[in-house]
C-alpha cells in the first residue's frame, strides 16, 4: 500500500476516533422514565405539577383514616369511646384495652396495629415538605402564589403532627425531619407543641402573603375554603386547637377570631368545617360507615357508657348512634354487650370532617371558662346544647363549667380522633374513665417504636 | 581503511541479497503430527515477511510460494508453534507438530485488544475449546456446557425446565443484591444481554415476586455449536479493563470464523431423549393408612377409603409422579455449518435446529438458530468482519415450583394428592377433567389446557475493523473498532383458561398475561494499539474508548374474566395494564501498557475511567486500576533443570465496579387517584446523595508448572476478592416518614484456592488418555457493616431459610428457627449455602486411533440447602417415607416447624457428561465416498447420567427464586432434573 493512501487512512482513523470519543462522552442525564422523580419536581416544577403535589397532600392527609383499624379506632379505644370488635385477631382487644395479660402500652415499643397514628402521619408530613421544596425551587410560579403552597403544606403538616404527638404523650416526638439520613433529636411534649405552633404560625403568615386566590385547585372537603383566606382560617382553627394543649387560652382565642367560628346555632352550622372527602370509585371507601345490623366480625360499637349517661333527647345520640335489632357481642371483649353501633354516616361516600366549628365552638368555651369569662362560656356551650335539643345550662362555678365543657365534647367530638382519651390525660383524669365493663386500663401513652430506639442506638 | 572495507563488503553483500531477494521458490512440503504420524489437515503455514499464507490439504500436504529467504510458521490449534526458516534452496519439508497438552500456545485474551500466550499469562484465566464445549454432547445452552469445567467458578442450575436457567456465580458472591450478579457476557467484541425476561407466570400462579417466573437467562439463545473458544476472567485482576459491569467477572466467547482453503460443509444430526433422572417415589396407601392420616376426621376418612376402593376396583391406582414426570422427550438436533474462503474473504456459515421435548408433557424448548461470519482482508493491513447470528427461541417450561392458593404448580399439587386419586383426576374422553378434591387444581388439566410460553426472536450483529496504520521495521500501530448490537424481541403468555378449577371460584374466570418486550444493546468501542520490539523487549500499549447502551421496554396486559374460549384481553372484564422502560449509557476510557521482556518477565499495567447513568452521579468518571507479573523462571539463563518446561510465578491486583439496578438510583414519586384527580406521592424510599457504585478489588497469587514435556500441568491461584461500598437499604427512622435510604454500607471477602492438575499419564499411539482434575473452594464473609445488621428471608416464615448481613460472617449461611439469643439476628445459624469445595475430573481417552471416549464428574462436598419440597409431601401425606411400613408414621414429622427438619446437606457427585465416539478411518472412507467426505463420525453421549448424593429432592442444585444470591438455594416443589441420551452421527464434506 502506498505511503499517501496510509497517511489518509491514518488520518481518517485518528479524527474518526476523536470525533467518536466527542460524541459518545456527550450523554445527557437520564430521569425516570417509569416514575415521576422527586429530583425533577424538586428542581423546577410546573404548574401541573404542583397541583398533582397538591392533590398527593390531600391523599396523604387523609390516609390516617382509609381503614377501620385507624386512629380513630385506636384513640377511641383506649378513651372508652367505643369498642372496635375484629374477629381476626383478639389484640383488637387485649392490647388496645389493655386488658389482663397484655404487655404494657407504655412501654411496648411495637404496638399492635397503631401505623396510622405514627408512621402514616409522617409520611403525610413528609410529603408536605416535598411541596414546600417543589414550590420553592418552581420558577413556574410568582412569590405569592408560592406563599399559597407553602401555606397549605404548614397547615397540613401542623395538623398531622398532632396525630404522633398525642401518640407518644411525654415520650416526646422528633420535629425536625428534614434529612432521613439526620433525623432531628426527640423533644419533649411542651417543646414539640411549640414546634408545632411555630409551624402553624408561619403557615398562617404565608397564607396572610399569599393573595386573593389559590393556584391550585382543592377537593370538595375544603369547599368554602377555596382561597388564602379560606385555607388561612382553616389554619388558625387547627391553631386554636393546639393552642388548648399548650393550655395558652388566650392564644386560643386570637386564634379562633381568625378561624372559622361561627357563633351561630344550628346543626349545619355546627358541621361547617372541612373534610376528606370519600367518592368512591377507585378511591377508597369511607371505612367507619356500617349498614344497620352490621356483622359483629368487624365493627364499631358505641361504649355503653354514652349511653346510660346521655341527656334525654340529646339529637347526638340519634344522629350518632344506631341501635341494632339485637345487641352486638365479640370475642374480641368478652362479657360484653352491645346495643349501638356507630352510625354516624349512612353511606361509604360519605366525608368524614377533620376539623369543625362545634369543636371551634367547645374550644371558645373552655378558653373563656379558663380566662375566668364564664358567661362567655356558657353561651358558647349553649348554642352547642340548643343545637341538639338540650335545654340550656347555667353555672358560674369554673370547675362544674369545665366538667360541662368536657361532657359536650364526648358527645359532640366522638369518635373522631381521640378527643375524650386526649381530654381527659390533659385534665388528669384519665382514672375516671371506666373500664370496669372489660377490665382493662387506660394508657396515658404509647411506647416509642422501635425503629426509632434502634436508630438513637445505631447512630 | 578497515572501515571502508567493512563498509564495501557489506554493500556488496546487501547488494547480493537485493538481487537474490527478487528471486522466487515454490515450497512443497507436508505436516504430521509428531506422535501419530498422521496427516494435520487445515494447518494454516504463514510467510512471516509476506504476510500470506496458505493451509495444509486433506493429506497434510501444502504448497507455499515466496520471495528470498524467510521464516514459515506453522500453527494449528491444540499445536505449538513452530517457526522454519527457509532459503531459496528448499525444496521439501516434512513439519512434525507437537501437541501443545499444557496449551502454552494457546492466545489468550487480557485487554480489549491485545492477545498473550498462555505461556506468559499473569492471570488465571480459564479457556474452554470448542471441543470441550460441543464436541462431546450437545448442551442446550452456553452455561450448562461451562459445568464443572471451570475452577472458582459455582454454576447452579436454577430448574430443571428445558431451555436453561442458571446462576453462574464466578469466585463467590459480588453484589448483594443491589447489583448484577452475573458475569458479563462478551460474543465477538459485542455486549450481549443475559437477562431473564420476566413473563409473569408468578403473578397468574400466586406465587409472589417475578423471581420466581422460572424463564431461562438469556444466553440461552446463543447456539453453543458456533463456538470456537470460551475466555473465563473469573475475578476483578483479569477483568479489570472492563472496568465498572466487571465485578462478577467477565465471559468472553468467539465464534467459529471460516479458513481460507477448501470449504468444508459439515452436516451434524442428533437424536435422543430426556428423561427423569431420578423419582422421589410416594406413598402407597392402604385402608389402615388412610385412617390414620385422618384420625382426627373419621368421615373424611370413610370418603378416602371409599375413593382408594373405588380406584382399586378399577384398576385405576398410578403412581401420580411418573404419570406427570414420567415423559421421555424426545430430543433432535440439526446443525450445518460451512466454512472457507481463501487469503482475502473467509466465510462461517450455520444453521442450528435444536428440538427437545421436556419430561412433563407440553413442555419443551424449540430454538432456530443461523449465523454468518465473514471476515474480509481489503488489503494485507485493512480487515474487516461481519458477525452475524439471527435465533428464534421458543420455550414452554410448565407449572411448577410455588404457588399460593391457585394450584398453579404441578409439583405442588402432587404433593397433596394420592395416587389412587387417578381414578378422579384421569383426563376423560372428550378433553374434560374432574375437579381435584384434594387441592386447587387437577395437575392433568394444568399440564393440558394451561399455557407458559416465552418466544424471543434475536438479532446479533457485531463489525470490527482492525487496520495497520504504520508498520515500522519492528513496531506496528494498529487501530481495532468495533461496532455491534444485540436485539432481543420477546413475547410471552401465560394463561389460565375460565374452566379451570380454581378459576372457577373466582369472581372473575380465566386469566391471561401477555407480555411485550423489546431490549437493544448497543455498543461501540475503539482502540488503537502500538506494538513495538526493542533488543529483548516487546512492548504493546493500547488506549481507547467504549460506549454501551441499553434500552428496553416492557408492555404488559392482564385480561381476568375472560369469555369461554377468548383469549384476546379485549373480551376480559377485568385488564390491567403495565409498563416499564429502561435506559442506561456506559462510557469509558481505558489504556494498558504491556512489557514482555523475552518471556521472562511479562508486566502488566493498565487502567479504566467508567461513567455510567446507572450511577447516582451520572457525570462521574470512577478509576479502576490494574497491574499484573508473570516471571517464566524456566526461559532464564540461570534456570537448568530441564525437567520443567514451564514454571511461571504470577501475581495480578486489580479493581473493577458494580452498577446498581436500573431504578435503584432515582427518588421516584408514587401516585394515586384522590377524589378523581390523580396526585404523586412522595417516595417512601430515598437514596443516599454520595451513593457511590460498588466496587470490587482483587489480589491473585499464582504459580503455573508444566514437566515432562506437557504431560503434566499443575496450575494453582490463590485469591482474595473483596466487594467494597456494597449497596443496601438502610431502615430508616419512622419519623422521617421514608422506609429506606439506599446508602453504601458493607463490605464483604471472597477467598478461595483453585488448583488444576493436567495430565497426559498415557502417551502411545494407538491410546492417549487426557485427565484433567480441578479443585476449588470459596469462602465468603462480609467483614465491614456500617448499618444495623439485617436478616434476608427466603419466605414469609424465618425458618423456611434465612440468611443475616452481619460482620463477621458469611453472607450465605443459613439460618433458622428456632431462636437463639446468642446467634446472629437472635436465630441460630446452620450451615451455608455454598459447598465446602468442588472438584472435577475430566478425561478423553483416543483409543486405536479412531475411537473417542470422554467424561466428566463433579463432585461438590458440603453445603447445605432447604428442602420445602418434603414439609409440602408431609402435609399432604404424600412423602414416599411417610409412613415408615405399616402406618408407623416419619418420627420426622413429630419434629414441627424448625429448620433442622428442612435443612439438608447438598454434596454430590455428578456424571456431568459422557460420550463414547467413532470416527470412520479415512481409508474405509475413500474408496466409498472419494473426495466428498472427508470425515464420518457417529457416537453416544449424555448429560446428567447419575448423581450420587444423600439429598432428597430431584435435583440438591434447584432454586425456586431464580438467580437469587443470598438464599441462594431453596426447593419447592421444581420441573426435575432430565438426564439426556443422545445419538450423534456427523458427515464432514
Amino acid at each position: 500500500m502506498n505511503m499517501k493512501f496510509k497517511i489518509i487512512i491514518t488520518t481518517l482513523f485518528t479524527a474518526l476516533l476523536m470525533a467518536g470519543i466527542i460524541a459518545c462522552d456527550v450523554i445527557s442525564p437520564i430521569s425516570d422514565p417509569n416514575r415521576p422523580s422527586a429530583e425533577a419536581l424538586s428542581a423546577d416544577a410546573t404548574r401541573g405539577q404542583l397541583q398533582s403535589i397538591v392533590t398527593g397532600l390531600e391523599s396523604r392527609h387523609r390516609q390516617h383514616t382509609v381503614a377501620r383499624s385507624s386512629v380513630f379506632t385506636l384513640f377511641g379505644a383506649f378513651g372508652r369511646e367505643l369498642y372496635y370488635f375484629n374477629e381476626s385477631d383478639p389484640n383488637f382487644g387485649t392490647e388496645w384495652l389493655q386488658l389482663p395479660g397484655s404487655t404494657q402500652a407504655e412501654t411496648n415499643t411495637n404496638f399492635f396495629v397503631d401505623a396510622t397514628a405514627y408512621e402514616v402521619p409522617y409520611q403525610a408530613i413528609n410529603h408536605g415538605r416535598l411541596l414546600i421544596n417543589a414550590a420553592r425551587n418552581s420558577n413556574a410560579i410568582n412569590e405569592q402564589e408560592r406563599n399559597a403552597f407553602t401555606g397549605l403544606a404548614k397547615t397540613i403538616m401542623g395538623f398531622q403532627f398532632l396525630i404522633p404527638l398525642h401518640h407518644q404523650y411525654d415520650g416526646g416526638i422528633r420535629t425536625d425531619v428534614e434529612n432521613p439520613l439526620n433525623p432531628g433529636p426527640f423533644r419533649s411534649y411542651s417543646e414539640a407543641l411549640g414546634d408545632i405552633r411555630n409551624l402553624l404560625n408561619d403557615g398562617a403568615s404565608d397564607l396572610a402573603a399569599a393573595g386573593s386566590t389559590i393556584p391550585f385547585s382543592l377537593s370538595s372537603g375544603f369547599s368554602g375554603f377555596q382561597t388564602p383566606q379560606g385555607i388561612l382560617q382553616i389554619n388558625r382553627a387547627i391553631a386554636a386547637r393546639a393552642a388548648i394543649y399548650a393550655e395558652d387560652w388566650s392564644g386560643a382565642l386570637t386564634a379562633l377570631n381568625d378561624s372559622f367560628l361561627d357563633l351561630t346555632v344550628g346543626e349545619a352550622s355546627m358541621n361547617a368545617g372541612a373534610y376528606h372527602p370519600f367518592p368512591g370509585g377507585d378511591d377508597p371507601f369511607n371505612f367507619l360507615f356500617f349498614p344497620i345490623d352490621a356483622a359483629t366480625t368487624d365493627l364499631v360499637v358505641v361504649h355503653p357508657s354514652l349511653i346510660d349517661d346521655a341527656e334525654a333527647n340529646d339529637l347526638r345520640v340519634e344522629r350518632k348512634f344506631n341501635l341494632r335489632a339485637s345487641p352486638a357481642s365479640s370475642s374480641v371483649v368478652p362479657g360484653v354487650q352491645v346495643d349501638y353501633q356507630d352510625g354516624r354516616y349512612s353511606s361509604n361516600t360519605d366525608p368524614k370532617p377533620f376539623i369543625r366549628n362545634e369543636e371551634l365552638i367547645l374550644i371558645y368555651a373552655e378558653a373563656q371558662a379558663q380566662l375566668d369569662n364564664f358567661p362567655e362560656a356558657v353561651v358558647a356551650i349553649n348554642i352547642v346544647r340548643n343545637s341538639w335539643n338540650l335545654p340550656d345550662f347555667n353555672s358560674s362555678d369554673k370547675d362544674e363549667i369545665i366538667d360541662q365543657i368536657l361532657f359536650e365534647r364526648r358527645y359532640s367530638l366522638w369518635a373522631e380522633g381521640g378527643h375524650r382519651w386526649i381530654d381527659m390525660r390533659r385534665y388528669d383524669r384519665l382514672d375516671e374513665i371506666d373500664t370496669s365493663l372489660d377490665g382493662g386500663r387506660v394508657p396515658t401513652r404509647v411506647g416509642r417504636p422501635v425503629a426509632e430506639i434502634d436508630w438513637d442506638n445505631f447512630f | 581503511m578497515q572501515k571502508m572495507l567493512l563498509f564495501a563488503v557489506v554493500s556488496l553483500c546487501l547488494l547480493f541479497t537485493a538481487s537474490i531477494s527478487n528471486a522466487q521458490n515454490t515450497l512443497q512440503g507436508e505436516v504430521i503430527d509428531s506422535n501419530t504420524f498422521e496427516p494435520l489437515f487445515g494447518v494454516s503455514v504463514l510467510d512471516v515477511n509476506a504476510g500470506t499464507g496458505t493451509s495444509t490439504d486433506l493429506d497434510g500436504r501444502f504448497s507455499i510460494t515466496y520471495t528470498g529467504s524467510t521464516t514459515l510458521r506453522f500453527s494449528f490449534i491444540g499445536y505449538r508453534v513452530q517457526d522454519i526458516e527457509v532459503t531459496q534452496q528448499t525444496t521439501s519439508l516434512t513439519v512434525e507438530l507437537i501437541q501443545d497438552i499444557a496449551a502454552l500456545d494457546e492466545l489468550v485474551v487480557t485487554g480489549l485488544a491485545s492477545t498473550v500466550k498462555r505461556s506468559n499469562l499473569a492471570n488465571a484465566v480459564s479457556s474452554i475449546s470448542a471441543r470441550q464445549i460441543s464436541e462431546n454432547t450437545d448442551p442446550v445452552t452456553i452455561d450448562r456446557a461451562l459445568q464443572g469445567k471451570i475452577p472458582g467458578v459455582n454454576i447452579l442450575q436454577t430448574s430443571g425446565a428445558p431451555g436453561g436457567g442458571f446462576n453462574v456465580q464466578l469466585r463467590g458472591i459480588s453484589t448483594l443484591g443491589a447489583g448484577a450478579s452475573q458475569p458479563l457476557y462478551i460474543v465477538d467484541g459485542v455486549y450481549v444481554d443475559n437477562s431473564i425476561l420476566t413473563t409473569g407466570r408468578s403473578l397468574v400462579s400466586g406465587a409472589g415476586g417475578t423471581v420466581q417466573d422460572d424463564a431461562a437467562n438469556r444466553i440461552a439463545d446463543l447456539n453453543p455449536d458456533d463456538i470456537e473458544s470460551i475466555e473465563v476472567l473469573k475475578g476483578s485482576s483479569a477483568a479489570a479493563i472492563y472496568g465498572q459491569r466487571a465485578n462478577a467477572g467477565v465471559i468472553i466467547i468467539n465464534t467459529k470464523r471460516g479458513r481460507s482453503g477448501r470449504t468444508n460443509i459439515s452436516v451434524k444430526q442428533d437424536i435422543g431423549f430426556n428423561s427423569a433422572q431420578k423419582f422421589l417415589g410416594r406413598t402407597e396407601w392402604t385402608e389402615d393408612r388412610i385412617n390414620t392420616f385422618y384420625a382426627s376426621n373419621p368421615a373424611r376418612a370413610a370418603l378416602e377409603v371409599q375413593r382408594l376402593n373405588t380406584a382399586r376396583q378399577n384398576g385405576n391406582v398410578r403412581d401420580l409422579e411418573r404419570e406427570l414426570y414420567g415423559e421421555n422427550g424426545l430430543i433432535r438436533n440439526t446443525i450445518i455449518s460451512a466454512s472457507g474462503g481463501d487469503n482475502r474473504t473467509r466465510f462461517f456459515v450455520s444453521g442450528a435446529l435444536n428440538s427437545e421435548d421436556g419430561i412433563i408433557k407440553n413442555t419443551g424448548n424449540e430454538r432456530s438458530s443461523l449465523r454468518v461470519n465473514l471476515d474480509h482482508n481489503i488489503s494485507p493491513a485493512f480487515r474487516i468482519s461481519s458477525n452475524s447470528n439471527f435465533v428464534v427461541n421458543d420455550q414452554d417450561r410448565g407449572f411448577t415450583g410455588n404457588q399460593n392458593n391457585t394450584g398453579g404448580s404441578i409439583g405442588y399439587t402432587l404433593a397433596y394428592t394420592p395416587n389412587y386419586a387417578w381414578d378422579i383426576l384421569r383426563p376423560l374422553e372428550g378433553g374434560n377433567y374432574n375437579d381435584n378434591p384434594y387441592f386447587a387444581e387437577n395437575p392433568f388439566r394444568l399440564r393440558d389446557v394451561a399455557t407458559n410460553n416465552q418466544l424471543i426472536r434475536r438479532f446479533v450483529q457485531s463489525f470490527q475493523v482492525n487496520a495497520d496504520l504504520y508498520q515500522g521495521e519492528s513496531s506496528i500501530l494498529s487501530i481495532n473498532g468495533s461496532a455491534g448490537f444485540d436485539y432481543m424481541n420477546a413475547k410471552s403468555r401465560i394463561y389460565f383458561p375460565e374452566f379451570m378449577q380454581f378459576q372457577r371460584n373466582l369472581p372473575l374466570p380465566g386469566d391471561i398475561i401477555s407480555t411485550r418486550q423489546e431490549v437493544l444493546n448497543t455498543n461501540l468501542q475503539a482502540i488503537l494499539v502500538y506494538n513495538t520490539a526493542f533488543e529483548e523487549f516487546d512492548l504493546t500499549t493500547q488506549a481507547g474508548f467504549s460506549r454501551y447502551s441499553i434500552e428496553s421496554q416492557l408492555d404488559r396486559v392482564r385480561g381476568q374474566g375472560l369469555l369461554p374460549g377468548q383469549t384476546n384481553i379485549e373480551n376480559a372484564a377485568n385488564r390491567v395494564v403495565n409498563q416499564n422502560f429502561t435506559e442506561s449509557i456506559d462510557f469509558g476510557y481505558f489504556a494498558q501498557q504491556e512489557v514482555n521482556w523475552a518471556d521472562r518477565i511479562i508486566a502488566t499495567v493498565g487502567a479504566r475511567l467508567d461513567r455510567s447513568t446507572l450511577n447516582l452521579d451520572q457525570e462521574e468518571f470512577y478509576f479502576f486500576p490494574k497491574a499484573s507479573m508473570a516471571i517464566n523462571l524456566t526461559n532464564f539463563d540461570f534456570w537448568n533443570y530441564d525437567l520443567f518446561n514451564q514454571f511461571k510465578l504470577r501475581a495480578a491486583y486489580g479493581e473493577t465496579g458494580g452498577t446498581p439496578n436500573f431504578g435503584a438510583t432515582f427518588s421516584s414519586l408514587g401516585s394515586a387517584t384522590f377524589a378523581g384527580q390523580v396526585g404523586v406521592i412522595a417516595p417512601v424510599t430515598s437514596v443516599d446523595p454520595d451513593l457511590k457504585p460498588e466496587t470490587a478489588r482483587e489480589i491473585e497469587f499464582g504459580a503455573d508448572i508444566t514437566v515432562l514435556n506437557g504431560q503434566v500441568t499443575l496450575e494453582a491461584t490463590y485469591y482474595n476478592k473483596e466487594v467494597k461500598d456494597l449497596i443496601l437499604g438502610l431502615a430508616t427512622a419512622p419519623a422521617t416518614g421514608v422506609n429506606s435510604v439506599l446508602t453504601n454500607a458493607a463490605d464483604l471477602t471472597n477467598k478461595g484456592i483453585e488448583l488444576g492438575l493436567t495430565l497426559r499419564p498415557i502417551q502411545q499411539r494407538n491410546f492417549t488418555w487426557d485427565s484433567r482434575i480441578l479443585w476449588w473452594n470459596n469462602r465468603s464473609e462480609v467483614t465491614n457493616l456500617s448499618i444495623p445488621a439485617q436478616t434476608v428471608q427466603a419466605l414469609g416464615f424465618v425458618g423456611f431459610g434465612a440468611v443475616r448481613i452481619q460482620e463477621g460472617i458469611s453472607p450465605t449461611a443459613i439460618l433458622g428457627v428456632p431462636f437463639d439469643p446468642e446467634g446472629p439476628g437472635g436465630l441460630t445459624k446452620f450451615g451455608d449455602y455454598q459447598p465446602d469445595f468442588q472438584m472435577s475430573f475430566g478425561n478423553d481417552f483416543s483409543i486405536a486411533q479412531n475411537w473417542s471416549v470422554g467424561f466428566l464428574l463433579h463432585w461438590s462436598s458440603g453445603g447445605s440447602n432447604i428442602n420445602l419440597s418434603e414439609l409440602l409431601g408431609d402435609f399432604g401425606g404424600n412423602s414416599a417415607d411417610y409412613f415408615l411400613d405399616g402406618t408407623t408414621p416419619n418420627p420426622r414429622l413429630a419434629t414441627g416447624l424448625v429448620t433442622e427438619r428442612f435443612l439438608e446437606d447438598t454434596s454430590y457427585l455428578k456424571m456431568r457428561e459422557a460420550s463414547i465416539y467413532y470416527t470412520v478411518p479415512l481409508r474405509t472412507l475413500r474408496p466409498v465416498f472419494g473426495e466428498t467426505i472427508r470425515r464420518i463420525r457417529v457416537g453416544a453421549s449424555g448429560t446428567n447420567l447419575f448423581t450420587i448424593t444423600n439429598y432428597g429432592g430431584y435435583d440438591p442444585e434447584v432454586n425456586f427464586a431464580g438467580r437469587n444470591l443470598l438464599n441462594q438455594s431453596v426447593d419447592i416443589t421444581p420441573y426435575p432434573t432430565a438426564r439426556k441420551v443422545l445419538f450423534h452421527i456427523q458427515f464432514d464434506l
